[in-house]
């Protein structure tokens, strides 16, 4: 029997490793954790892995903080793809109504909005050849492809196996690049028997106070009750009050010499939802595994110490220092902070909040 | 009458100090007058001293000085008929410098011999002596009886000069200790050669020289010969310094008994080639990345990549037993030491069918016999065994050790070395900078131990070996390219053999290799949920018997087995293999798991003739039969290589005699590899696969220039059949098939100076293309490692007084990428389950990254002493500090792309101490 390759694959992993600790050290892009586009921050499935048959809503946390200020979104969803060969999403492309029909509205007009919903297939486990070991849990795989488009969502042809198949075109029939025009996918797993919960998050805290946590959906309606019972920041007068969500700007954007404010969304660990146990790997290694968990920042000004930050590590436990330091800019103004929390199943959530920079 | 000799002289000095011989030192000149004049004593005639042979012990030894000279009386019936004569003496010289016998060596007649021996016996000298005290010498003297020419009526005024001296002295390299002894050899201009000899303070001396250039060569038994050139001027004394070296410069990799090669091509890398090319920092196995046919690993990777082939279609052997991996994390250095390899010899390609279960290369190491040698002061060798040797060296990355010599048993000797790095202490800081929680920073062991025990017929050996790397930390800011390759992560390699290695002439026509190891390889690597541990128990055995059958034929027959049990646990998602778009982050995706413990089992049968119809041909056709229980199949690989001197370097009829040789060289041959684990494990593969096959040809020539230029050249072409390759299935995973097949083309040269004295170099350049198909139907796509181009030049010359200076420079096409799908596609989706993107890929492997050029710089320094030997080099990497690219980096969401650059400029500074 030849080990050849894992040996060798040992030898690249230190390598691999090391880009991985001194993460920083590669050309200077703007972090991912700091808006200036058109931006999918998360999509969150009520269901993260669902049953068989199951209907499962998906709604879709996105922000445009491009200069061109209320420019109309619009936001895509397509038809599930139910277990692709490998699971390899690409494969999905091959389906030509992946989207719908792009030109003519009806049946088969792509579903827009924040939210959309599946259906589970019953037989997405079944139909599946089981696992030759026993102790890998037969599953099915339903990927969701989705687009946010600051223009008009058109169909195009693939150059690539891998080509995405529909694109965003501005007024002038041009095509949108990636600033303006975002794609993507989740996925919803099936496992017999085997559930997961989004993590739980309940607030958020600047310098170690509370502050109140914003609405996140672009619907009016929402934004209306939203809005209702979250006090206005931009009325906070920072003269003379000690609002917490006061913070005072920096010299320059991105100046790390400036004071950090200690950013930590609230998550109690002891939550229900934040100590799920991983079942597949439970199963595969007979002891109790949790959940790999970690949170992404995002801020449409300003930045973060750490774009992400874990928050459990499957073997280790919970990381009490997930929180992160965020940097003020240079202009004053309203600022938006997310935090989206991931586990490795799927899972997701997210708490965000208004501070003003004077 | 007045006679004089014209000068005495010490003729040929055997001198006798205890049981060590001595070499005169007096410089030779010309007569000082022609015809019957004697000319005093002071212009005693000096002949040259015989070289020294090789066992001579020297500096030590001061020679016995003429104080005190007695005129012989010429006999009167020669002088009366005009007769002339020498007379070659043996005097013995006793502690006082008395000269207690004279004894006429060829008796020459007419009353000389009596004449010379009655004044010697008057002569008194100086003692000779040894490590400064008094010994009793025996000396050779040539006493001249010339007769004196009529005087002259009126002397000419003296003619102006026409000639010139030259004269200087000769010293140890690394010190002002005088060499005495070492034998200065003139090539006059018309070709004629004249030698003198130095005496004991080093001093030489040639008078009356025609003006021009001479080629001088200065040697002396146990130190590197020099040669060079010196201007005679008219009128003038040019006086020149010369330091030799000692030719033992620590532990000796030699390399024993030289066979010619079984293959088409063997490289084999000299000790001091090892130690001196700049940017290994000395280590053995990183030089082999500076030959042909060897492409330069992505930064940091230590990965050996040998014509075309990937880095796991290459296997390394130590003497015969497989390492599971040939450096330590990073390409750092080798897991075996240079201090203990007697030799490496890397073959690119069509090798013996010893070697199978491979397509790529082999690198076959050999560990040293300890060495029991003694030396002398200075370092000088000595034909006397017996003594211990130790080193101690510290760099920048690690720190080693060794002891070795003599076990009390009649020829059994010991080596026992260890190794550990340092890595850890300037790397946890920086990874801990960088938000990184590091629980067992890198760190790396080896350690070997060898008892040997060698007779002049046979080796017996037992060794003792492995390594050992781990690192261990936790990163709290995962990569927001893939958040999930955070919190904690482990990585370990590791390996330990007990080996036994026994060579022997079961009788003159009849020659046994056997070797048998045992041992453990273990590879670990977790992430989080992710996890993968490998545990295998390694036993090998090779058995080669040699039978010479007749005059140029000889058959070499043998088994090679492999008994492996294993146990393997993987937990992982299905990894894309190299070639195939990316599949998405890993976060989110769900483990699958294979356990399985088992054995593996891998017997294999060879044998090759070795036909040499004429003293230049030799053909050498070889066949081994491998088979695999694993997969349940048999492999038959029929090998075939010849080389034909059409030029024979070195004639038997005349040893001394060296033309310059030419020497064509062919091959073609089938090797197969059986397919990885992972490819046939039920879980993550497909059971039944046959070995991946390649069919090697080469076609090559190798011409001297010089005794120390020689170019090689050599073509070769790799057909790749019945390669693993994968297709997705609808259970979500992946079937392997035989369907893969590819080739490599390519052309080496090595224009190679030898080493000398004070120089070694070469310029290998390598020119080749490797492309990969998975199947009939797919596209053909070059493969990850191809290199377009791969120069390489590099020299080391030693300056003198212990200095050596050495460059590397390497010129060589950028590795491969795959870059995004262009606009107006887009270049990646929004992978949001994980928070990150995934990149969507254009044509695999279809970008080349820009030249890679790389400039090296050594400096050593030796200083050299009584008894023991320090020595200190500075190694530095990437002079002019080129941002060389090695990979494309990519903003978040892979709109943006830049070059990620390697290593920046790094200096390495290495002591070390050895006696």
């Amino acid at each position: 029997m030849r080990f050849s390759k894992a040996f060798a694959l040992a030898s690249l992993a230190f390598p691999g490793l090391l880009s991985v600790c001194l993460l920083g050290c590669g050309p200077d892009f703007d972090p991912p954790s700091e808006l200036h586009t058109l931006r999918v921050l998360a999509v969150q499935k009520d269901k993260p892995y669902a049953q068989p048959g199951a209907k499962v809503n998906l709604q879709m946390l996105w922000e445009d903080a491009s200069p061109n200020v209320g420019r109309p979104v619009t936001i895509a969803w397509s038809a599930p793809c139910f277990d692709p060969e490998g699971d390899l999403y690409y494969l999905c492309f091959t389906n030509k109504n992946l989207f719908g029909d792009m030109t003519s509205p009806g049946e088969n007009t792509p579903r827009l909005g924040n939210t959309t919903q599946i259906t589970v297939l019953d037989d997405i486990i079944s139909s599946r050849t089981p696992p030759s070991q026993a102790s890998n849990a037969p599953y099915g795989i339903a990927y969701v492809f989705f687009a946010a488009c600051a223009g008009t969502l058109t169909a195009v042809a693939p150059t690539a196996q891998t080509s995405f198949p529909i694109g965003c075109k501005d007024a002038d029939g041009n095509l949108l690049g990636s600033d303006d025009f975002v794609a993507g996918y989740t996925s919803v797993y099936s496992f017999d028997g085997f559930s997961n919960n989004n993590p739980a998050i309940s607030g958020f805290e600047i310098a170690e106070k509370s502050l109140p946590i914003d609405a996140f959906c672009q619907d009016a309606d929402c934004i209306a009750q939203a809005s209702s019972s979250i006090p206005d920041p931009s009325t906070i007068d920072c003269d003379t009050g000690d609002d917490p969500r006061c913070i005072p700007t920096c010299a320059a954007d991105g100046d790390r010499s400036c004071k950090g404010w200690s950013v930590h969304p609230v998550l109690d660990k002891t939550a229900k939802e934040n100590q799920d146990t991983d079942e597949v790997s439970t199963k595969l290694v007979g002891r109790t595994l949790g959940e790999q968990m970690w949170i992404n920042y995002y801020t449409d000004a300003g930045g973060f110490k750490s774009p992400v930050r874990l928050l459990n590590d499957a073997t280790t436990g919970w990381n009490d220092d997930y929180g992160t330091d965020f940097y003020a800019p240079k202009n004053p103004g309203m600022v938006r902070i997310w935090g989206v929390v991931h586990d490795n199943r799927g899972g997701t959530s997210w708490a965000g909040t208004t501070l003003k920079v004077h | 009458m007045v006679f004089a000799p014209r000068r005495v002289s010490l003729l040929v000095v055997l001198a006798v100090l205890a049981r060590a011989r001595l070499v005169s030192a007096q410089a030779a000149a010309a007569p000082a007058g022609a015809g019957a004049v004697p000319s005093g004593a002071s212009g005693a005639i000096v002949k040259p001293a015989e070289p020294a042979r090789a066992d001579t012990k020297k500096p030590v030894i001061v020679l016995p000085e003429l104080t005190h000279f007695e005129h012989a009386e010429y006999p009167p019936a020669a002088e009366k008929t005009g007769l002339q004569a020498d007379v070659v003496l043996k005097l013995t010289i006793d502690r006082n410098g008395t000269v207690t016998k004279a004894e006429s060596m060829n008796p020459v007649g007419n009353g000389f011999d009596e004449a010379a021996q009655a004044a010697a016996l008057k002569f008194t000298f100086t003692p000779a002596t040894r490590d400064g005290v008094p010994v009793p010498v025996v000396i050779q003297y040539k006493y001249s009886f010339t007769l004196s020419a009529p005087p002259a009526a009126e002397a000419p005024p003296p003619p102006p000069p026409s000639v010139g001296n030259l004269s200087g002295v000769v010293r140890l390299s690394e010190s002002n200790t005088p060499l005495a002894g070492a034998a200065i050899t003139f090539t006059l201009p018309d070709g004629t050669k004249e030698q003198v000899i130095t005496d004991e303070a080093g001093h030489w001396q040639v008078a009356n020289l025609a003006p021009g250039r001479y080629k001088v060569h200065v040697e002396s038994p146990g130190f590197q010969a020099v040669d060079n050139q010196e201007d005679v001027v008219v009128g003038e004394e040019t006086n020149a310094v010369y330091r030799l070296a000692p030719l033992s410069s620590g532990i000796e990799i030699t390399v024993q008994g030289e066979r010619p090669p079984r293959e088409v091509t063997r490289r084999t890398i000299e000790r001091r080639e090892i130690e001196r090319i700049p940017g290994t920092s000395g280590d053995a196995l990183r030089s082999l990345q500076s030959l042909p046919g060897v492409a330069r690993p992505p930064g940091l990777a230590g990965l050996l990549i040998v014509r075309g082939s990937s880095p796991n279609d290459t296997q390394v052997y130590a003497d015969g037993t497989l390492l599971p991996l040939i450096y330590h994390f990073g390409g750092l250095s080798s897991v075996v030491p240079t201090e203990l390899l007697d030799k490496i010899d890397f073959y690119p390609g069509n090798f013996s069918a010893k070697y199978g279960r491979v397509q790529g290369g082999i690198v076959d190491v050999s560990l040293r016999s300890p060495d029991t040698q003694c030396v002398g002061d200075y370092g000088v060798p000595t034909d006397k065994k017996g003594c211990f040797h130790g080193m101690a060296q510290v760099d920048l990355i690690d720190g080693r050790v060794m002891l070795q010599g003599p076990l009390p048993a009649k020829d059994w000797s010991f080596a026992i070395a260890g190794r550990r790095s340092w890595v850890d202490l300037w790397l946890k800081p920086v990874l801990e900078s960088a938000g990184s929680n590091v629980t067992a920073a890198p760190v790396y062991y080896d350690y070997q131990v060898i008892v040997d025990h060698k007779t002049s017929s046979s080796r017996f050996s037992l060794r003792a070996y492995g390594s050992d790397d781990k690192f261990r930390i936790i990163v709290t800011d995962p990569a927001a390219q893939d958040p999930a390759f955070g919190g904690a992560l482990s990585f370990g390699t590791s390996f330990y053999r007990a080996q036994m290695l026994y060579q022997t002439d079961l009788s003159p026509s009849v020659s046994l290799d056997s070797m048998v190891s045992v041992g453990k390889n273990n590879a670990g690597f977790s992430i989080g949920n992710f996890l993968f541990s490998l545990n295998t128990y390694p036993i090998y055995g090779r058995s080669e018997f040699g039978f010479k059958v007749a005059s140029g034929v000889k058959v070499n027959a043998g088994l090679d087995f492999l008994i492996a049990p294993y146990d393997v646990t993987v937990r992982f998602p299905q990894p894309p293999r190299p070639g195939e778009p990316d599949p998405g982050p890993f976060a989110s995706r769900p483990p699958q798991e294979s356990h399985e413990t088992s054995t593996s089992f891998r017997p294999a049968w060879y044998g090759e003739a070795e036909l040499q119809p004429s003293s230049r041909l030799r053909i050498i056709p070889g066949v081994r039969v491998d088979y695999s229980r694993d997969t349940g199949h048999t492999d038959f690989s029929p090998r075939l290589v010849a080389r034909d001197d059409l030029v024979k370097g070195q004639r038997p009829d005349d040893p001394d005699e060296h033309r310059l040789r030419t020497t064509l060289k062919a091959g073609a041959g089938v090797f197969y590899q059986p397919p990885e684990y992972q490819e046939t494990n039920l879980v993550f593969g497909t059971p039944g696969l046959l070995s991946n096959r390649a069919i090697h040809y080469s076609l090559g020539v190798e011409q001297e220039f010089t005794r120390q230029v020689e170019l090689s050249l050599e073509g070769f072409y790799k057909d790749l059949t019945r390669q693993v390759a994968r297709a997705p299935n609808a259970e979500g995973s992946f079937t392997y098939n035989n369907y893969g097949t590819g080739s490599v083309v390519g052309l080496e040269a090595l224009l190679k100076y030898k080493p000398d004295a004070r120089f070694f170099g070469w310029i290998a350049y390598t020119l080749s293309r490797s492309v990969r198909r998975d199947a009939p139907d797919l596209p053909q796509y070059l493969f990850q490692y191809d290199q377009t181009h791969n120069l390489i030049i590099l020299g080391s010359y030693r300056l003198g007084r212990g200095w050596e200076f050495g460059g590397r420079f390497r010129i060589v096409s950028g590795s491969l990428d795959t870059a995004s799908l262009p606009p107006p596609a887009l270049p990646a989706l929004y992978a949001a389950d994980s928070g990150a993107y995934s990149q969507l890929q254009g044509k695999p492997f279809s970008t080349r990254l820009p030249l890679f050029h790389q400039l090296d710089l050594r400096v050593d320094k030796r200083w050299q002493f009584r008894t023991w030997r320090f020595s200190s080099y500075l190694d530095i990497q990437n002079v002019y500090n080129n941002a060389a690219v090695e990979g494309l980096s990519y903003n978040y969401n892979f709109s943006k792309r830049s070059y990620q650059t390697g290593i920046p400029i790094i200096p390495s500074i290495g002591l070390r101490g050895e006696f």
